[in-house]
C-alpha cells in the first residue's frame, strides 16, 4: 500500500512515561489505567507504610487502603488536570493523606465493640512521626504547602518516594537528571526557610 | 535514600551545599555546620527522608539450619561439605564413595524435614531434572532417604563459578556474553519444551564451568551461597537487593516478572528472567536495581531498565531482544525462547566479534561440519588462479567436492576479501530469474522498489572487496553468465567463484578440473605410507567418525587401499563407504565394492567411469538401508532446499520418534547433512538428492510426496501469516526464510491440479516476501500460482493470492497499474461470496494506489467505501490504515484542516493499539500538518510524542527522518532558525543512511523548502551551510535527543 501506510510488521517494545499512561487513561484506555497503577501502586504502598498510623499500617490494611483509595481515584481521573507525572503523585499522595485522617476519624467514633477496652489512642504514630515527632512533620507539611507546586513534587518525589534524580527528570519534566536535582537542592533550602520561618 | 553519583560536599558551608548533600544521600556531618536559618529545617528534611527510606520491610524467614554435617555419611554418599542454601535447601559437596565422584546433594532445611508441602517440592524438583536431558542443566543421579528417613536429591556436581560471581568483576565482552546467553537460552527451550519452567532464573543459578559449558541449577527454588542476593554484600552500593520477598513470593526480586507478583507464571516469567540477565551480562549492573527488595520490586514494576548502558557496539536485535523479554505486560513480551533465540542470532550473526567465524568479515558461512581433508597443493593453486583472474570455476563431476572446496576456499579467504565473503547455494534455485535474488538473499540485501536489483547489488559491491561464491550453477548456467557479466564490469573489487560441472565459457574466466583424490596404485604399503594419499586419510577421518575403534593398522591398511581404489578416488563415494565402517570391516567394504565395480563397463579414469562410481556407490550405500527407509529416503527428495523434522514427518507420514530414527540412519550413512540450531536441518548434498530425486521418479510414488510435501509448505505459510505481524515475527521469518527455497519450488513446480496449494502459499506469504524485500521474488511467484490452469475459479483463495498479487505490485510505480487489476479483481470476487474484510482489505490497496498515482478523487471514494466497512466490523487495525490513507490523500490535495482530523483521529487509534510505529508515523504527520497551518503550539505536542515514541523504537525507524524534517519546519516557524538548519542537516543523514529518497511531490517532503529559505535568509547562506553540516554530523540518536531538547526549550 502506501509505503507509508500504518507500520506494517513494526513488532517494537512499547514504551509509555508515566505522562503518556495518565493521558490515555484520561481518554479512557482501561489497559493503560492498568498498567499506571501497577508502576504506581508499590511507591505509594512504599510510603503509605511509613506515613499511616501504625494501626492502620499493621496487616494488610494498608495495602487495602492504598488500593481502595487509588482505584477510586483512578475512576475519576478524567477530572484530573494532567500536568504530569509529579503533579499526579502529589495529587494522589494528597487524597491517601485525606483518606487517612477520614478513616481515623471514622474508627474514632465506631471502636471495633469486641476490643473495647484495648482502646486504640487517637493518635497511633506513624513510622515518620516517630522517627522526627509529630509537631515537626507538621511544621514540615505546612511549609511544604507553601510551596509552588513545582517545588512541592520535587521534595516529594526525592524525600518521600525516594525517585532517583533521572526519573525526577522524566516525571518533572526537566531535561536531565542533573538538571532535576538541582531544582531538587533548590526547593529544599526553600521549604527549610519556611520551616524555620514558623 | 539511594546514593547518587553527585559532587561530594565534605564541608558543606551553605544551604545549597547541604541540601545538594542531602538529595545526592550523600552524609551531612552537622557536628561542622554554624548556625543559620533554615539548618534546622534541613535537619529536619534528612531526618524525614532518612525516616522514609529506613523503612522496615515486611521480613522473611529466617535461614535454614543445616542438617547434616561434614564427614557424615548418607549411605554410599560422604559429606564433604556445604555448597550453598536458600528458603527451600541446603546443597552439600558429597562424594559417592561406590563411584569415586563427586556429587552434589540437596537436602531439606532442618524443620522442614517432615514438611509435606517441602518434600512434595523435593520430589517434583527430583521428577522435573529427571525429565529434562540437555547439557546445559546438570543431571540427577537420584533421589535418596536417609536411615532417620530424611529425603536428599542426588546430582550432578558442576564445577566453575555462577554467572553471578563472574558479574561481580564486571561486565562480559559481547562474544562472551551472547555465547553464554545463546547456551542459557537454549537450556531454557529445553526445558520448555519438557514443560517446565524454571521460575527462579538469576545469575546465582547459572553455573560456567571451566569447559565453558553454561548450566542451568536449582530448578527447585534454592539459592547457592555466595550469591551476594543471600549475603551481607546487599544493600546501598552493590545495587544489589536482599531477597526480603522470598517467603510470600517464589523467585528472586529484580529477575521475577511483574505478573508473577499476581501469581501468573508461564514459560514468558522466564524470558523476563533472562532479559535481566542478558542485561546484566552486557552491562555488568541489575537492570533493576534498588537497595531495598522493594526498590526492586518497584522497579520491575514501574521503571524501565536504562538502556544508555548497553555497550554502544550492541547490535539493534539484541537491544530488541532485552526490550521485548522485559516488556512488563506479558502479552506484549516475547512469548517462546524460540523468539528470543532467533534474536539472539541476528544478534551474533550482527556482531562481528560474535560472529560464527572468527572473522571480522561479513559472511554467511555455514560452520564446517567434519574436518576438511588435505587438498594443500589444490587450494593453492585455487587462490594463484583466483588471485589472477577474478573468476574461477571449479569443475568436475558430481561428488568430486566441488561444494566443499569451494567453501574452503572462502573461508581461506576472509581475511582477504573484507568487504564480505557471501556463499549462494543455487542448487535449489530451478528458475533462472531467480539468480539474481538469490544472490541478494544471501547477502542480505534488500531489494528496493523501483530500482533493478542489479543495480541494488552493483552499488554494494562496487567498491568493496568481495569475494562471492556461486555454488551449483549448471542447471542455471545462462542466468549465470549473465550476472557475472553485469557484476565483474562494475565492480573493481570483486572476486567470483563458481561451481559446476562444467565452466562459464566466459572471457577471462579461470577454470579448475577438480581432481579426484590421489589412490595408492598398488595394495602393499604399510599405514604410515598409505596415510599420505589423501583419499586414504579421507576414509580413515570419516570411518573413524563412524566406528569411534577405527585405526589403520597393518591388518586393514591393503583394504583401504582396495576401496579407494575402487572408487576412484571420489570424495563422496568415499564418504559413503567409510560411513558403513560402523557395521563392516575394511575387507567387507572392499569385497562388495570390488564385486559392483567389476560390473562397469566405461573405462577407468574417464568422466563417465567416475559418473558410473558414484552412481554405483550410492546403489550400494542405499540399498543397504533398512528395507522401511527405502521410500522415505526417496520422498525426501522432494525438499529442494531441505528440511526439518516437522517436514520430515508430514512427508513420510510418521512419529517424531520414527522420523528421528529415520534421519539418525540416514545421517549415520552420510546420506544427509544435519545443521544444529534452534531448528536442526537436514538436508541431501546435491548429487545425493538427483539420485533419490530419480528414485522417487521411477518409484510411482512421488504423486503422494509431491502431495505431502505441498500440503505441508502451504499450511507452513498459512500458520506464518498472521504471526508475521505479532510479537514471534523474528522467529517465523527466520522460519520461513529456512524453507523459502521449498515454498518458491512448491509453486514453481506446481502441476493443474496443485494450484491449490500454489494459491495458498501465495496468498499467505506477501508479507514475508514484503519485509525481507523479496518483492519481484515474491511477485513472480504469485504471479504463477495465478496463471495454473486450475487456478482460474473465482474462489476465496484465488482472492486472496489476488490481493497478494497488488500488495507486492503496489510497491513501485510501474507495477501499480497492474495492482490495481488484481484489487478489482480480487475485490469483485470477495463482493459476490460476501466478504466484507476481504472487500475493505482490496478497497484500502486501490485507495492507496489511487493516490500514489496522484489520482486523489478516485482514491478518496475507495477509501471511504474501506472506511464504512472497517467501522461495520469493528476493525480498529484497518480503519486506522484507512484513516491515514485519508488523512494522506487529503494531505497530498491540500486540504489540510481535513488531512489533520483524519490523521488525528488514525492517532488516536494507534494510540488505543499501543501500535508504537503507527504512532511515530502519525504523530509526526499530525505535526507537519500543524505546522504548516502556522499552529506552532499544536505542532510541538505530537511532534514531542513522535521523538519519545521514536526513542524506544529505535532511531532506524523510518519515520526518525520525518520527525527531524517535522522538527525542522516546526523550529523554522519559531525561528529558531540555527535548530531548523541542525534538523534539517540530520534529517539528510538519517534520509542517506536509510536509502529513502523523498521527491517534491512528497507531501512529508513539501516544507522543507520554504523553511530551510527561511533559515538562509536569516542566518546567511554560509551560516546556514555550517549549521546544515553540524547535523549531518550527528548520529540519529544524538539528532532526535537534541530535537527533544528544543522543543522543551523552545
Amino acid at each position: 500500500m502506501d509505503s507509508r501506510a500504518p507500520g506494517e510488521g513494526d513488532g517494537a517494545k512499547p514504551h509509555e512515561t508515566t505522562g503518556v499512561l495518565i493521558a490515555r487513561a484520561r481518554a479512557g484506555d482501561t489497559l493503560a489505567g492498568q498498567r499506571l497503577l501497577a508502576r504506581l501502586l508499590p511507591v505509594l504502598r512504599h510510603w503509605a507504610r511509613n506515613r499511616f498510623p501504625s494501626r492502620i499500617r499493621d496487616a494488610r490494611d494498608t495495602e487495602d487502603l492504598v488500593q481502595e483509595v487509588l482505584l477510586r481515584a483512578f475512576r475519576r481521573i478524567d477530572s484530573f488536570e494532567n500536568r504530569g507525572e509529579g503533579a499526579f503523585l502529589a495529587y494522589l499522595r494528597q487524597i491517601l493523606l485525606n483518606a487517612v485522617r477520614d478513616e481515623a476519624r471514622r474508627s474514632n467514633r465506631r471502636p471495633t465493640p469486641s476490643r473495647l477496652e484495648e482502646t486504640i489512642p487517637d493518635t497511633a504514630p506513624s513510622a515518620v512521626e516517630q522517627a522526627i515527632g509529630a509537631d515537626r512533620l507538621r511544621r514540615f507539611e505546612e511549609a511544604l504547602a507553601t510551596l509552588p507546586g513545582e517545588q512541592q513534587q520535587a521534595v516529594i518525589l526525592r524525600i518521600e518516594f525516594g525517585y532517583s534524580h533521572a526519573r525526577i527528570a522524566e516525571a518533572l519534566g526537566r531535561p536531565s537528571a542533573d538538571a532535576a536535582r538541582v531544582m531538587v537542592a533548590r526547593a529544599l533550602v526553600q521549604l527549610a526557610r519556611k520551616i524555620d520561618e514558623a | 535514600m539511594k546514593p547518587e553519583t553527585g559532587p561530594q560536599s565534605d564541608k558543606p558551608d551553605d544551604l545549597a551545599g547541604i541540601a545538594e548533600a542531602i538529595t545526592d544521600g550523600t552524609r551531612v556531618d552537622w557536628g561542622q555546620i554554624g548556625d543559620s536559618r533554615g539548618l534546622s529545617g534541613l535537619k529536619l528534611i534528612e531526618q524525614l527522608g532518612q525516616a522514609y527510606a529506613g523503612a522496615p520491610e515486611p521480613e522473611a524467614s529466617a535461614e535454614p539450619a543445616t542438617i547434616f554435617q561434614p564427614g557424615e555419611r548418607l549411605g554410599p554418599y560422604r559429606i564433604e561439605g556445604e555448597l550453598g542454601r536458600g528458603g527451600m535447601g541446603v546443597v552439600y559437596l558429597a562424594r559417592d564413595l561406590r563411584l569415586d565422584r563427586e556429587v552434589a546433594v540437596k537436602a531439606l532445611p532442618a524443620g522442614l524435614t517432615s514438611n509435606p508441602v517441602a518434600l512434595e517440592r523435593l520430589a517434583h524438583e527430583a521428577r522435573i531434572l529427571a525429565s529434562l536431558d540437555h547439557p546445559g542443566i546438570a543431571v540427577i543421579h537420584g533421589m535418596e532417604e536417609t536411615a532417620e528417613g530424611a529425603r536428599f536429591l542426588v546430582l550432578e556436581r558442576v564445577r566453575g563459578v555462577t554467572l553471578g560471581a563472574r558479574l561481580r568483576t564486571g561486565a562480559m565482552p559481547m562474544a562472551e556474553a551472547l555465547n553464554v546467553a545463546t547456551q542459557l537460552g537454549e537450556a531454557l527451550q529445553a526445558a520448555h519444551e519438557g514443560n517446565v519452567i524454571h521460575r527462579d532464573l538469576k545469575p546465582g543459578n547459572v553455573m560456567l564451568t571451566a569447559s565453558g559449558r553454561v548450566k542451568v541449577l536449582d530448578f527447585g527454588l534454592a539459592r547457592p551461597a555466595g550469591d551476594s542476593s543471600t549475603t551481607g554484600e546487599s544493600g546501598p552500593g552493590t545495587g544489589r537487593a536482599p531477597d526480603a520477598t522470598q517467603s510470600s513470593l517464589e523467585g528472586t526480586a529484580g529477575y521475577v516478572s511483574p505478573e508473577r507478583l499476581q501469581g501468573i507464571a508461564d514459560a514468558r516469567a522466564d524470558v523476563f528472567a533472562f532479559g535481566a540477565v542478558l542485561y546484566e551480562c552486557l552491562t555488568g549492573t541489575p537492570a533493576f536495581p534498588g537497595a531495598t527488595s522493594e526498590a526492586v520490586l518497584a522497579a520491575v514494576l514501574a521503571s524501565d531498565p536504562d538502556f544508555s548502558r548497553l555497550p554502544a557496539e550492541t547490535p539493534e536485535s539484541i537491544r530488541q531482544l532485552i526490550a521485548a523479554s522485559l516488556e512488563k505486560d506479558p502479552d506484549r513480551r516475547l512469548a517462546t525462547m524460540d523468539s528470543v533465540l532467533a534474536l539472539l542470532r541476528r544478534g551474533r550473526a550482527a556482531s562481528p566479534a560474535a560472529a560464527r567465524t572468527a572473522s571480522s568479515t561479513p559472511n554467511n558461512l555455514p560452520p564446517e561440519r567434519s574436518r576438511f581433508v588435505g587438498r594443500a597443493e589444490v587450494l593453492q593453486d585455487c587462490e594463484s588462479l583466483l588471485a589472477s583472474g577474478r573468476l574461477l570455476t571449479l569443475t568436475g563431476p558430481g561428488g568430486a567436492g566441488k561444494t566443499r572446496l569451494a567453501l574452503r576456499l572462502a573461508a581461506r579467504a576472509l581475511a582477504r576479501a573484507r568487504g564480505g565473503v557471501w556463499f549462494v547455494d543455487l542448487s535449489a534455485v530451478a528458475e533462472p530469474s531467480r539468480v539474481p535474488f538469490a544472490v541478494a538473499e544471501a547477502m542480505g540485501v534488500r531489494e528496493q522498489p523501483g530500482i533493478p536489483l542489479a543495480r541494488t547489488l552493483l552499488d554494494r559491491l562496487r567498491d568493496a572487496d568481495v569475494l562471492l561464491v556461486l555454488d551449483n550453477c549448471e542447471h542455471v548456467l545462462e542466468a549465470c553468465r549473465s550476472l557475472v557479466l553485469d557484476l565483474r564490469d562494475g565492480c573493481r573489487g570483486l572476486t567470483l567463484l563458481a561451481t559446476g560441472r562444467e565452466a562459464l565459457g566466459l572471457e577471462g574466466e579461470r577454470s579448475y578440473d577438480v581432481p579426484m583424490l590421489p589412490v595408492p596404485e598398488d595394495a602393499e604399503g604399510d599405514p604410515g605410507t598409505l596415510m599420505r594419499y589423501e583419499s586414504v586419510e579421507l576414509f580413515v577421518d570419516r570411518a573413524a567418525l563412524a566406528a569411534s575403534d577405527f585405526a589403520l593398522d597393518g591388518g586393514n591398511a591393503a583394504d583401504v587401499a582396495r576401496i579407494c581404489r575402487s572408487l576412484d578416488g571420489i570424495p563422496l563415494a568415499i564418504e559413503l563407504a567409510a560411513a558403513r565402517a560402523h557395521v563392516l570391516g575394511a575387507r567387507e567394504i572392499a569385497d562388495r565394492l570390488d564385486r559392483m565395480m567389476g560390473l562397469l563397463r566405461a573405462e577407468p579414469g574417464t568422466v563417465s567411469r567416475r559418473h558410473a562410481t558414484l552412481r554405483a556407490a550410492l546403489d550400494w550405500s542405499v540399498d543397504a538401508l533398512p528395507p522401511e527407509a527405502h521410500g522415505s529416503f526417496r520422498a525426501l527428495s522432494v525438499f529442494v532446499g531441505g528440511w526439518d523434522l516437522a517436514g520430515a514427518k508430514a512427508v513420510l507420514g510418521c512419529s517424531d520418534l520414527e522420523a528421528l530414527d529415520l534421519l539418525d540412519t540416514l545421517a549415520r550413512r552420510s546420506l544427509v547433512t544435519v545443521a544444529r540450531g534452534a531448528g536442526t536441518r537436514y538436508r541431501y548434498l546435491e548429487p545425493i538428492r538427483q539420485f533419490a530425486a530419480e528414485r522417487l521418479a521411477s518409484s510411482g510414488e512421488e504423486g503422494n510426496a509431491r502431495a505431502g510435501f505441498l500440503a505441508y509448505e502451504a499450511a507452513l505459510a498459512e500458520r506464518a501469516e498472521p504471526q508475521l505481524l505479532g510479537p514471534e515475527q523474528a522467529a517465523w521469518l527466520d522460519r520461513i526464510g529456512a524453507e523459502h527455497q521449498n515454498l518458491l519450488a512448491a509453486i514453481e513446480a506446481a502441476g493443474a491440479a496443485e494450484a491449490e496449494a500454489a494459491l495458498r502459499i501465495a496468498g499467505s506469504l506477501w508479507r514475508f516476501w514484503h519485509i525481507r524485500g523479496h518483492l519481484r521474488t515474491g511477485a513472480a511467484a504469485v504471479r504463477r500460482a495465478l496463471s495454473l490452469p486450475g487456478a482460474s475459479a473465482p474462489t476465496a483463495l484465488r482472492a486472496r493470492a489476488l490481493y497478494a498479487a497488488g500488495a507486492l505490485a503496489a510497491f513501485d510505480m510501474e507495477g501499480q497499474r497492474r495492482a490495481r487489476e488484481y484489487f478489482e479483481e480480487a475485490l469483485s470476487i470477495f463482493r459476490a461470496m460476501g466478504e466484507e474484510f476481504g472487500a475493505a482489505r482490496c478497497l484500502t490497496g486501490l485507495g492507496a494506489v489511487a493516490s500514489a498515482r496522484r489520482e486523489f478523487a478516485e482514491g478518496a471514494a475507495r477509501l471511504e467505501e474501506a472506511q464504512a466497512l472497517y467501522r461495520k466490523l469493528g476493525d480498529l487495525r484497518g480503519l486506522a490504515v484507512t484513516l491515514n490513507n485519508l488523512g494522506a490523500a487529503a494531505w497530498n490535495q491540500g486540504d489540510l484542516a481535513r488531512a489533520g482530523e483524519r490523521i488525528g483521529e488514525a492517532l488516536d487509534l494507534a494510540r488505543s493499539a499501543g501500535d508504537l510505529g503507527n504512532i511515530a508515523q502519525l504523530a509526526v504527520a499530525l505535526s507537519m500538518i500543524r505546522t504548516r497551518r502556522a499552529d506552532a503550539l499544536g505542532a510541538a505536542a505530537p511532534l514531542r510524542e513522535a521523538l519519545d515514541t521514536l526513542g524506544s523504537l529505535g532511531a532506524r525507524h523510518s519515520s526518525a527522518a520525518g520527525a527531524l524534517l517535522a522538527a525542522g519546519e516546526l523550529a523554522a516557524l519559531e525561528q529558531r532558525y540555527v535548530d531548523a538548519a541542525r534538523c534539517f542537516g540530520a534529517a539528510d543523514r538519517v534520509l542517506e543512511q536509510l536509502g529513502l529518497v523523498f521527491d517534491d511531490a512528497d507531501v512529508w517532503w513539501k516544507g522543507r523548502s520554504p523553511a530551510l529559505a527561511a533559515v538562509r535568509a536569516a542566518l546567511g547562506d554560509a551560516v546556514s551551510e555550517a549549521h546544515l553540516a553540524a547535523g549531518a554530523k550527528m548520529d540519529v540518536e544524538a539528532a532526535l535527543r537534541a530535537a527533544r531538547r528544543e522543543l522543551d526549550r523552545g
